[in-house]
């Protein structure tokens, strides 16, 4: 299923989305970190 | 690639130790209530004397002279979702309750937060220290928080009799300790045997039908979704009370039970109702993209680090529930972090594109899993006569 270029278009796509939730993921972390 | 391998173990088994000794760390931390929070909880009173260690426990004095007893503070604790709860409770000499106040909590931030915001607390004023304090008959839950509320009541129950009983020479009533089956558990029961079934007969229809009930039964109805918080929970000896809590015993060990009998991750494929939301939104959207699967492979091991991160944080803080990411809250039980409702667009969005793309990528309830069948693994190799005997671990699971 998963298959291409190294950088094609999904990976691209899915590479933004992942670093999107990893950004709200690490906010979590810190105001966990600082409570 | 053996040097590849090994350095990979290295770091596997880096992260298990320091994973220990933050446990070993949280067993020493200890939380002090601060003196002044007896003035806040005890309006008027001048002067406060300790008359009791277990549990703690104040006469409070009217002025300065040891003469003019108004009442008593005492501090009860009990577990909520993500871990104890300590409450202070002022009570006046006719046994009534003057005010209450958390003190200390290890609660999960978004059910503590939503709790005080619905003035739960304010409940408590005025009543009897002979009060059973049960939810649901003497106390109103809040909805979405029913653990937590009922982990303050616990702690203001013990808190309120011991005072009671001590100092007032009250006869107080102590409930029975009775386990109480009710539809709720039946449901849980009812899904378990569901997905059982299915698995049994490795029926794709089964499965179907048994994410989409968990979807209503485990995600809207009980918000119950299985979340990190509740493993940390489990290893710290925070589990709330069985007798009150059997919906949360029997998820946990059936689950537990289930993965170790199976040998396979048969609750995020069956059971998990956000794993089911995603796949439905994976059928919505048609997961047409192709991810490199260089890239892919990398990307999946994103969940150990989060999860191994996580688990550090909650040990660390000695609070569970502080670092559980998972956005399940907010989207079967309405509550949860500001900052947590952004994922919930984003992963539902990603899913239609990317097949499961929280459980790939994200969720540390998986990594538990895989953990587990490890385990059964390992298990299966050192018992193989106990566990050929039950099953013979061939069985084909879909997946």
């Amino acid at each position: 299923m998963e298959r291409g270029k190294l950088f094609n278009k999904g990976t691209i796509f899915a590479l933004i989305f992942v670093l999107i939730t990893l950004i709200i993921i690490g906010k979590i972390f810190y105001q966990g970190l600082i409570m | 690639m053996s040097e590849l391998k090994g350095r990979n173990t290295g770091i596997r088994y880096l992260a298990y130790s320091l994973l220990v000794l933050a446990y070993i760390f949280s067993l020493f931390l200890s939380d002090n209530i601060i003196n002044d929070q007896l003035y806040e909880v005890f309006n008027g009173a001048e002067n406060f004397k300790r008359i009791n260690n277990k549990p703690l426990t104040y006469a409070a004095y009217e002025n300065d002279g040891q003469d003019s007893i108004i009442g008593y503070v005492t501090l009860g604790s009990a577990v909520g979702y993500g871990g104890p709860l300590d409450v202070l409770v002022a009570s006046d000499t006719r046994g009534n309750i003057v005010e209450i106040k958390v003190v200390n909590h290890k609660e999960t931030p978004s059910f503590f937060f939503k709790v005080i915001h619905e003035n739960f607390l304010d409940q408590f004023d005025g009543e009897s220290i002979k009060n059973q304090f049960k939810i649901g008959e003497d106390i109103d839950a809040i909805s979405g928080a029913t653990l937590t509320s009922r982990g303050i009541s616990n702690a203001v129950k013990q808190a309120s009799h011991h005072v009671a009983v001590n100092q007032l020479n009250m006869e107080v009533l102590e409930g029975e300790h009775q386990i109480s089956l009710t539809i709720r558990e039946l449901s849980v029961v009812l899904l378990f045997v569901l997905s059982i079934m299915g698995i049994v007969r490795s029926n794709k229809r089964i499965r179907w039908i048994s994410m989409i009930t968990s979807i209503f039964v485990l995600g809207f109805w009980l918000n119950s979704a299985i979340a990190i918080a509740n493993f940390v929970v489990l290893v710290k000896g925070f589990m709330p009370s069985v007798y009150e809590n059997l919906l949360l015993y029997l998820l946990i060990f059936g689950v537990i039970g289930l993965v170790l009998f199976f040998g396979k991750n048969v609750y995020c494929y069956w059971l998990c109702p956000f794993g089911a939301l995603q796949e439905i939104m994976g059928k919505i959207g048609g997961t047409p993209i192709k991810i490199n699967s260089k890239v892919n492979k990398r990307l999946m091991k994103l969940p150990y680090l989060l999860a191994w991160i996580a688990v550090m944080i909650a040990l660390l803080k000695n609070s569970p529930g502080i670092s559980s990411y998972e956005p399940f809250g907010n989207i079967f039980g309405l509550q949860g972090l500001v900052i947590q409702w952004l994922l919930i667009p984003i992963i539902l969005i990603a899913s239609m594109f990317i097949s499961r793309f929280w459980c790939k990528y994200f969720c540390p309830v998986g990594v538990v899993m895989y953990l587990l069948v490890r385990l059964r693994q390992l298990l299966y190799q050192w018992f193989p006569k106990l566990y050929g005997g039950i099953f013979n671990g061939k069985r084909k699971i879909i997946q």
